[in-house]
């Protein structure tokens, strides 16, 4: 396999991503998105404390605990991860190949002398090379926490690393479910019901029989990428992303490149 | 020549290593040494492109059926059928865009699925849609692809394209901005970047203006003189103006193969005749040949009863040297004729009859001997597109 192949490609596709009208939109309403969504748990922070110190002073007592992590970092990944992504992340990667094919690019790209497992780990690089692009924001989002309160490091860091690894995991669906369409359309709205689902799934599962809440619970992505937001690191929830990620990159390489046709898509 | 043939006949001359058809022979302006000069390491017996047996469904529709042929070494074979005939399906399995259900299709010896990258590593390919990335400017864009072939020296190789594509006014353009003529240009310098010994081209000429096609056609066949070329096209005086060798695609088989002149002399060839009689032509010879009088039965039947000054008074003299000019036989210098109407009937009593019709080799021969017995001027005698046009129309659609 020759990276730097698959590099140029993934350096491609995240600018195309980026630098395009529609990336510009998509990417400038995210991060417009994140922002309202870290004030408002900002300003319910502050809230938060101008009450517990109230309290205090009205019992006569310390305050209570307040703690960033809780009222703003915790709330802000949950939100972004849990319901942001669910929408960010189609219109993010139903370019990936049902774009390409719908203008001819993948036709061409395919007739170079590239494998596959090339062009479909340069395309998914560019994918995460635009997450991460996005998620730059929360730099940002870090510094405001640093200036105003003394977050706890360590737990922010799990966070991000919680949304990254649930980024990677559903931009890998994403792509797979483009691989298979021709549309970009279509694998946006198919990527949104697969997500929904997947979000939403464990949950109704719960209320089954035991061995349904068991396996609720094993296959809830949400509730591994709470421990992550809550600072929590569990190395067996990072084995599960990049697992359930490596096994969606293994069936998007078997849809570009067999199931009668190289491009399997008509 | 092997055309018209039936779909297997290609197969077995494949498969045994033996010349697919016998256009071997060069065309003018290439040479025999360059079929023998030009081979690489790969496999000196293989031919540069090879399908076998190719088979493609959609569903219930047999879109490519048992489609064989191969592209010789310095040769430009044209790929020629009517829209849907599986032209492009035919051409994106042998790049490797899609697997075919059945068949093996060989670049430079190298099965294209199974040694992919290597197979394509002397590729140039231009689809038909010209795919370009429109935020990407054509330098980078260019940059991109020599990238991915592996160029060495990828600044020499744009430059070396953009040179021979005349692309200097429009290297920092962005390709979104581009007109059709410079986007299919930029798709060709993509498909020459890495110097492939092999181009496959998909309707190249499409969408162009007529400048623009007579240029990228003598492009073609200059880089037909180095190169294996395959290209796809429904445009028939294309085909016989680039191509050395055709195949005739229809409902996704191969229903002929050879030579455009030999093809178009196929059979009973369509012949587009026009001729000039003093006198009117008997009716058993008219109905022999199809001799139709031009201008219709009525003006013939004028022309008979013509007489020389009624005619001359409505026939302006342009029209006489039109006539004569466009039948490509007015020697230079001719006067124009002042009693020739332009509708074909004379005032002096002649008729321009035309034949467009099939016309077995031994009706061509009575009809030229029946022009020189009765002194009939020959205006125009072709057979070469009009020919290929025949055989055409009858291949592809069932027969006429």
């Amino acid at each position: 396999m020759n990276l730097g192949r698959s590099y140029r490609i993934a350096m491609r596709e995240a600018r195309g991503l980026l630098w395009s009208t529609g990336g510009g939109l998509i990417v400038g309403t995210f991060w417009a998105a994140t922002g309202l969504i870290f004030m408002l748990n900002l300003f319910q922070f502050e809230r938060g404390i101008r009450l517990a110190a109230q309290q205090a002073s009205k019992l006569q007592s310390s305050p209570v605990g307040v703690h960033i992590n809780d009222w703003v970092v915790s709330q802000t990944f949950d939100l972004t991860g849990g319901v942001l992504f669910i929408f960010f992340i189609p219109l993010l990667t139903m370019r990936a190949f049902a774009e390409e094919r719908r203008t001819g690019n993948l036709e061409l790209l395919m007739s170079q002398p590239l494998a596959g497992s090339e062009l479909l780990l340069g395309k998914l690089a560019g994918s995460a090379l635009a997450l991460i692009s996005c998620l730059s924001i929360f730099l940002v989002y870090g510094v405001v926490l640093g200036v105003v309160s003394t977050p706890d490091w360590t737990a922010t860091a799990v966070g991000a690393l919680g949304l990254l690894l649930l980024g990677i995991l559903f931009s890998s669906i994403g792509t797979l479910l483009s691989v298979l369409t021709r549309s970009p359309i279509e694998a946006a709205v198919l990527t949104l019901g697969v997500l929904l689902l997947i979000v939403t799934g464990p949950a109704m599962m719960s209320n089954g029989p035991e061995w349904l809440r068991g396996m609720a619970e094993f296959l809830s992505v949400e509730g591994r990428f709470r421990d992550f937001s809550h600072g929590v690191f569990d190395l067996s929830h990072v084995a599960f992303f990049l697992g359930t990620s490596l096994l969606l990159w293994a069936a998007a390489l078997r849809g570009s490149t067999s199931c009668g046709g190289r491009d399997s898509a008509r | 020549m092997t055309a018209p043939k039936t779909p297997g006949s290609a197969l077995s001359e494949g498969d045994d290593g033996r010349d697919l058809g016998d256009s071997t022979q060069a065309r003018p302006g290439s040479s025999q040494r360059e079929h023998e000069t030009h081979v690489t390491n790969d496999s000196p017996h293989s031919h540069p492109i090879e399908a076998s047996h190719l088979v493609k469904t959609y569903g219930p529709v047999r879109a490519v059926d048992d489609v064989s042929f191969a592209v010789h070494r310095g040769e430009i074979l044209g790929l020629l059928g009517p829209n849907g005939a599986g032209k492009s399906t035919t051409l994106r399995m042998l790049v490797g865009f899609q697997y075919p259900d059945a068949g093996v299709v060989r670049l430079q010896g190298r099965d294209v699925y199974r040694e992919g990258a290597e197979a394509r590593s002397r590729l140039g390919y231009m689809p038909e849609a010209l795919p370009l990335y429109a935020e990407m400017t054509v330098r980078a864009y260019l940059r991109y692809f020599a990238s991915l072939k592996g160029v060495a020296d990828s600044g020499a190789a744009i430059d070396r394209v953009v040179q021979h594509l005349s692309l200097e006014d429009v290297i920092q353009r962005p390709c979104g901005n581009l007109s059709r003529g410079y986007r299919q240009r930029v798709g060709l310098a993509q498909a020459l970047l890495a110097d492939p010994s092999v181009l496959v081209l998909d309707e190249p000429t499409s969408g162009l203006d007529p400048n623009q096609i007579h240029d990228f056609r003598s492009l073609i066949r200059s880089l037909g003189q180095e190169r294996s070329v395959l290209l796809s096209t429904h445009i028939l005086p294309e085909a016989l103006e680039i191509c050395d060798r055709l195949v005739i695609l229809s409902r996704g088989r191969v229903v002929a193969e050879g030579r455009p002149q030999e093809l178009a002399g196929t059979g009973s060839g369509l012949h587009w005749v026009r001729l000039r009689a003093e006198s009117p032509i008997a009716p058993e010879h008219r109905e022999r040949f199809g001799l139709e009088p031009e201008g219709g039965e009525r003006d013939a039947a004028a022309g008979d009863a013509a007489s020389g000054d009624a005619a001359a008074g409505d026939a302006a003299p342009g029209d006489a040297a039109s006539d004569d000019a466009a039948s490509g036989d007015a020697a230079p210098g001719d006067a124009p004729r002042s009693g020739v109407r332009g509708d074909g009937a004379r005032g002096d009593g002649a008729q321009v009859y035309c034949v467009r019709r099939d016309l077995s080799g031994e009706d061509a021969r009575a009809l030229l001997a029946l022009v020189s017995q009765n002194g009939w001027d020959l205006l125009e005698w072709q057979t070469g597109a009009a020919g290929l046009e025949a055989v055409f129309r009858r291949l592809t659609l069932g027969g006429e």
